[in-house]
């Protein structure tokens, strides 16, 4: 009945085939290919008009365009597919179906970042015989192409492979508001004005730097500034990484995989059962301690990149404090689990494997241990950093005041939002990001237009240390005091929200077991 | 050696929050049974349907599908090969051609060719929806949707099949076909658990029955002994000429616990508590007696009526 082919991707790949034979029908295949040559022409009619140029240099500016437009038009038309078509699918409750079949959830996956987005595949496949002869024409250098390319496909890669993991947690969560169309565009859009730009600075900085780019470029272009200015040394932990090929390729390709293994490893988990937490507490400890490494590394140079190390020490220090609160902040609601999920172990419970080793590793615990290790996590490589390179090195007091005060009151934060969580209440996430957000925002807007500040009134630092923002030169031995009285305070919250917490989980469980009898 | 139960829970229960849908679910259904599973909306039937399909996880218990423990929290493929389930809402991709749909499912579950086209093909004939192949989805009516969807549930030929509500929202005729391709999958040694809130649509072809009531299973049983445990029947009798003597003589048989005229249908309903033989001798009474008989039938009373005696809640 079916073709040689088509029978090799059925079985290769179910879901592969099944999105093409729901996707190529004829007419949508014919407008992918006209829309994609409309533009193609366009594109080379605009620049074969330039005919005050000569011919090798409009080749250069189609190619150039070409390299620009090509990965924006994909990312964008990809993760707008594929966020899209998985909104739509748990919608209707036919992903269900796909769950319940035998095939590993990976391969259904694959299948779908394969398959879905196949007509925007299509036409920018289409273009690319163009952009590589305009490249050719105009002697791009080659090994820049083959980097581009291969930059190109994992880079989109790893791209939807996040776009399915948002396609998959906006659907199923009460988290997401809206239609599903708005939340495919809103990730298009993201994907457009954020993803992309970023994806061309990071590449030419670093990826695409030794690759001779930007010397071709430049000859076409007389009002660039010279190339060599341009050559910056990027480093990380104090190597520099786009100054030769291999170290160029090598980090970015090294980055991209490793961020993609725990982007599947949260998928698979995922898409097998959605209604648990976005990710596992082992994940969240790979993923703390690869972001961590990742950001930190940047801040670590050494004098011949002279500029960036003297603002480094103390922006740095509050750059990676602002890093590190939000990193946690995203962590702690991805990790927290929900009211009925905390029942259920508690009901486990009867059976325990170790409640410690429960709290660390379990599912379905509450997240304030787990929490509190990604700390431990972000403070093994942020404290050194802060004593060796950032405020710390002059000042360690201040240095300890900051680490202490960002560790407290991000344990507040977690202890009131698992407890939020713990209610039985309608959107406890969308209460617990309110609640946190006005936490986070109010007080210091309040205590700001109030001029109760450090440098006004010294005494206030301790309630600055105690809302989590230590931020003073503590030029005064008196500020230090007053912090340290914030810390202290910080430590009885935490010490009696925990209680109240456990007060909580014990009525809990007292309610479950007299309900299961 | 027995072959183990098709379907086999311990204490299977499942909390959403707080408040329990299935409760301490005790289950044995066996091999090439039809086990009917009635109960009033949101007894639990669907929770309990789910987590026989895998579809949703116990918060306690266990479960085990031909002898094979299901495994939380992991893909369990090799149950997930054995079992086909039907929802009571049945999605489809209406972008899809018939064909197509059923063969995208049965690659998932590893069928290849040259058996692949010959499964759907069979599988088309059994739900009569060989003429339909190559249309799309989105043009079938109701009733073929479901039978397309009954289709995608059997392609990889499972040993068990879980139909949740399958005939609500169905016409008369439709019910009739769908009941049909029920038995002919029971004689090709399928198991099949149904659940529906309707107690009669069930009662025709199910082999055995259990109710669930608040998240409980408070019956089950094969459906011969549960009609064997009500000792009484009744006996349906009418004659050309007046009751009046007939009913007399009825009233002074040992055997008759009551005698009722139906003065509109012409007819005497009778609870008889005898034997077969006892009846037989009751007819053959009544002929020497030259009573002009016309009528002589026993009538099983239903299902309801006998769920109703032994205190359940009306089920339908």
């Amino acid at each position: 009945m079916t073709s040689t082919f088509t029978n090799q991707i059925g079985n290769w790949n179910p879901q592969l085939l099944r999105e093409f034979r729901g996707r190529l029908k004829p007419r949508s295949l014919a407008a992918a290919i006209v829309i994609s040559l409309i533009g193609q022409t366009l594109l080379g009619l605009g620049f074969s008009q330039q005919t005050y140029n000569p011919v090798i240099e409009r080749w250069a500016g189609l190619a150039e365009t070409m390299t620009w437009i090509i990965p924006y038009a994909l990312f964008t038309a990809g993760s707008y597919y594929l966020v899209s078509d998985l909104n739509q699918e748990e919608k209707r409750g036919t992903l269900n179906f796909i769950r319940l079949s035998p095939r590993p959830s990976q391969d259904i996956l694959l299948g779908k970042m394969l398959g879905v987005p196949i007509l925007p595949y299509i036409a920018i496949g289409l273009a690319i015989p163009l952009h590589l002869l305009a490249s050719f024409q105009s002697g791009m250098p080659f090994l820049f192409l083959i980097s581009y390319y291969l930059t190109l496909a994992i880079g989109s890669f790893a791209w939807f492979s996040l776009a399915i993991l948002y396609g998959l947690l906006s659907s199923s969560r009460t988290l997401a508001v809206g239609q599903q169309s708005v939340m495919a565009v809103a990730f298009a859009g993201l994907t457009l004005f954020f993803l992309s730009p970023l994806y061309f600075v990071w590449n030419f900085a670093v990826t695409w730097q030794p690759l001779g780019f930007d010397v071709w470029s430049a000859q076409w272009d007389s009002y660039r500034s010279a190339p060599s200015n341009r050559n910056v040394p990027i480093q990380w932990f104090g190597q520099a990484i786009n100054q030769s090929i291999w170290q160029s390729q090598g980090f970015t390709l090294i980055v991209l995989v490793i961020a993609t293994v725990l982007i599947w490893l949260m998928l698979v988990r995922l898409f097998r059962n959605p209604n648990t937490t976005i990710m596992s507490k082992w994940q969240s400890y790979a993923i703390v301690s690869f972001l961590e490494a990742l950001i930190i590394g940047f801040f670590v140079v050494t004098s011949e990149q002279g500029d960036f190390a003297e603002i480094s020490a103390v922006t740095g220090s509050w750059l990676l404090y602002a890093f590190n609160v939000g990193l946690t902040i995203v962590i702690m609601l991805a990790l927290c689990p929900q009211r009925a999920s905390l029942l259920d172990w508690l009901r486990f419970q009867k059976h325990p494997q170790g409640i410690l080793r429960d709290l660390v590793w379990a599912d379905k615990s509450p997240a304030i241990v787990a929490i509190a290790i990604n700390l431990v996590i972000i403070n093994a490589l942020y404290v050194p950093w802060m004593f060796l390179v950032g405020v710390g090195k002059e000042n360690p007091s201040v240095a300890a005041i900051i680490v202490l005060s960002m560790t407290g009151v991000l344990l507040i934060y977690t202890t009131v939002v698992q407890q939020i969580l713990a209610l039985r209440i309608r959107n406890p996430y969308t209460w617990s990001m309110g609640g946190l957000g006005l936490w986070m925002l109010v007080p210091p807007i309040m205590l700001a237009i109030l001029q109760i500040v450090p440098d006004e009134m010294p005494a206030s630092m301790m309630i600055w240390t105690f809302l989590g923002y230590p931020f003073s030169d503590f030029g005064k031995p008196i500020l230090i005091s007053s912090a340290l009285v914030g810390l202290v305070a910080q430590l009885c919250v935490i010490v009696l929200l925990v209680w109240q917490f456990q007060n909580h989980l014990r009525t809990l469980s007292r309610s479950q077991s007299s309900m299961i009898g | 050696m027995t072959p183990p139960p098709v379907i086999a829970t311990q204490q299977l229960t499942k909390q959403f929050g707080d408040s329990i849908a299935v409760h301490q679910v005790d289950l044995q259904v066996q091999q090439g049974e039809i086990y009917g599973l009635i109960g009033p909306n949101g007894a639990g039937k669907t929770t309990l349907i789910r987590m026989l399909a895998t579809a949703e996880e116990p918060t306690l218990g266990s479960i085990a599908i031909g002898g094979q423990t299901l495994i939380q929290n992991q893909p369990n493929p090799d149950i997930k090969r054995r079992i086909g389930f039907l929802p009571d809402d049945f999605p489809l991709y209406d972008d899809l051609l018939v064909w197509d749909y059923l063969d995208y499912f049965a690659r998932l579950y590893y069928l290849h060719e040259p058996e692949l086209s010959q499964r759907l093909h069979e599988i088309l004939a059994l739900v009569d929806l060989e003429n339909k192949r190559y249309s799309p989805i989105s043009t079938l009516s109701r009733g073929m949707k479901q039978r397309l969807s009954l289709a995608r549930t059997i392609i990889h030929k499972p040993t068990l099949l879980l139909l949740d509500e399958p005939v609500s929202g169905l016409d008369p005729v439709a019910r009739v076909q769908f009941r049909q391709t029920l038995k002919t999958l029971q004689q090709q040694g399928l198991t099949i658990f149904i659940s529906s809130h309707i107690l009669s649509d069930l009662e025709d072809f199910c082999t055995s029955i259990g109710i669930m009531q608040m998240g409980q299973l408070v019956e089950s049983s094969e459906l011969r002994a549960l009609y064997n445990r009500d000792q009484t029947q009744q006996l349906i009798i009418s004659t050309m000429a007046d009751l009046a003597p007939v009913e007399v003589f009825l009233q002074n048989h040992a055997l008759v616990h009551d005698c009722k005229v139906l003065p509109d249908k012409h007819q005497i309903a009778v609870t008889f508590t005898g034997t077969e033989g006892d009846i037989v001798a009751l007819l053959r009474s009544l002929i020497s007696q030259n009573f002009p008989i016309i009528d002589f039938h026993r009538t099983q009373e239903s299902l309801e009526d006998i769920f109703i005696k032994m205190g359940y809640r009306q089920t339908s």
